[in-house]
């Protein structure tokens, strides 16, 4: 890894989104564990550098509350967070050469938000994709830790109320899937998204994740013939812009003359 | 309300941690390895899930 005052920047600017809604949910996770489980710093801690998890972060407090039993609890978050499963896809290709203790610091801290903005990769031009990333990581992941804690301090000082903050996130969410719409490509599969996630919440209500995501799988690999179609048109023009190869494997990573240095 | 023992807070926070990392690995564990390529399905999953996901 080359770490670089420009990738630097970069990294922090493209994070301060998730600096936003990560300080506003953790401190409200930080404040629940605070002021429900009667736990303090030390576990807020230790289950926010561990779990990095938003749902389940607000969920360990009502298993810790009732001492769910442990098998309860690795049920409760399979389910939670299979979609997880899937993150990697995407980053295979990309992460295949890492370190090894490396790989697994960046499996340990892919959440929704570092996912997005790892496929993303604004790398700048002439820098390393793979520090990039993982600043990017390093940064979401402190991020976390740091407003759990804080939450838990000031939950055991203060009142607060955290009503509309964790909007910040959707607000991300927005802006990652408008620059992603930006490519022809990935316009069908985003629509495809968007209306199984309305079919499920319409149809299993709470419990929509997990065939929201069953139903994305489907109906992507129905389409594949077709998406393949407008990926390899949108790559051939990629490719004659003088891209790199990288944009071949992974449809985001398409910023000119970014390095992917894995094993250094 | 009791407070939960340590031993208990522990084990509950290590399961969640194990349960959590083992779905981030999955792909990794079962397409990644270093001498073969993913099959070319699970690629072209790779390559159209992001924003059908987010």
């Amino acid at each position: 890894m080359v770490f670089t005052r420009k990738v630097a920047s970069a990294a922090f600017k493209a994070s301060l989104p998730v600096l936003m809604g990560y300080l506003a949910m953790g401190i409200a996770a930080g404040i629940l564990l605070a002021g429900k489980a009667h736990l303090g710093a030390f576990w807020a801690l230790i289950t926010s550098a561990t779990s990095i998890s938003g749902a389940l972060q607000f969920l360990l407090v009502d298993m810790f509350c009732n001492q769910t039993a442990l098998i309860s609890v690795a049920l409760i978050t399979f389910c939670l967070n299979f979609r997880y499963a899937l993150y990697g896809l995407p980053l295979i290709q990309r992460w295949k050469n890492l370190k090894p203790a490396l790989k697994l610091y960046m499996i340990l801290t892919l959440t929704d938000e570092t996912f997005a903005l790892e496929v993303e990769n604004k790398t700048p031009p002439g820098e390393d994709s793979v520090t990039y990333c993982f600043l990017i990581a390093a940064l979401d992941h402190s991020y976390w830790i740091l407003g759990v804690v804080l939450g838990n301090i000031a939950g055991s000082l203060v009142e607060f109320n955290s009503e509309g903050i964790d909007f910040a996130m959707q607000g991300l969410f927005m802006v990652i899937l408008t620059d992603q719409l930006a490519r022809k490509e990935n316009r069908i599969p985003a629509v495809i998204g968007g209306l199984c996630g309305l079919i499920s919440l319409t149809v299993f209500r709470g419990n929509m994740l997990i065939p929201a995501i069953v139903l994305i799988l489907i109906l992507l690999l129905s389409f594949r013939k077709k998406l393949e179609g407008t990926s390899r048109t949108e790559n051939k023009s990629s490719v004659s812009e003088g891209q790199d190869s990288q944009a071949c494997i992974s449809s985001s990573s398409s910023t000119t003359g970014r390095k992917d240095t894995a094993t250094s | 309300m009791d407070t939960p023992s340590t031993t208990y807070l522990l084990s509950a926070t290590a399961v969640m941690f194990a349960v959590t990392f083992a779905l981030r690995g999955f792909a990794f564990a079962a397409f990644g390895r270093k001498d073969k390529n993913p099959p070319e399905v699970i690629l072209y999953i790779g390559r159209v899930i992001s924003p059908a996901v987010i």
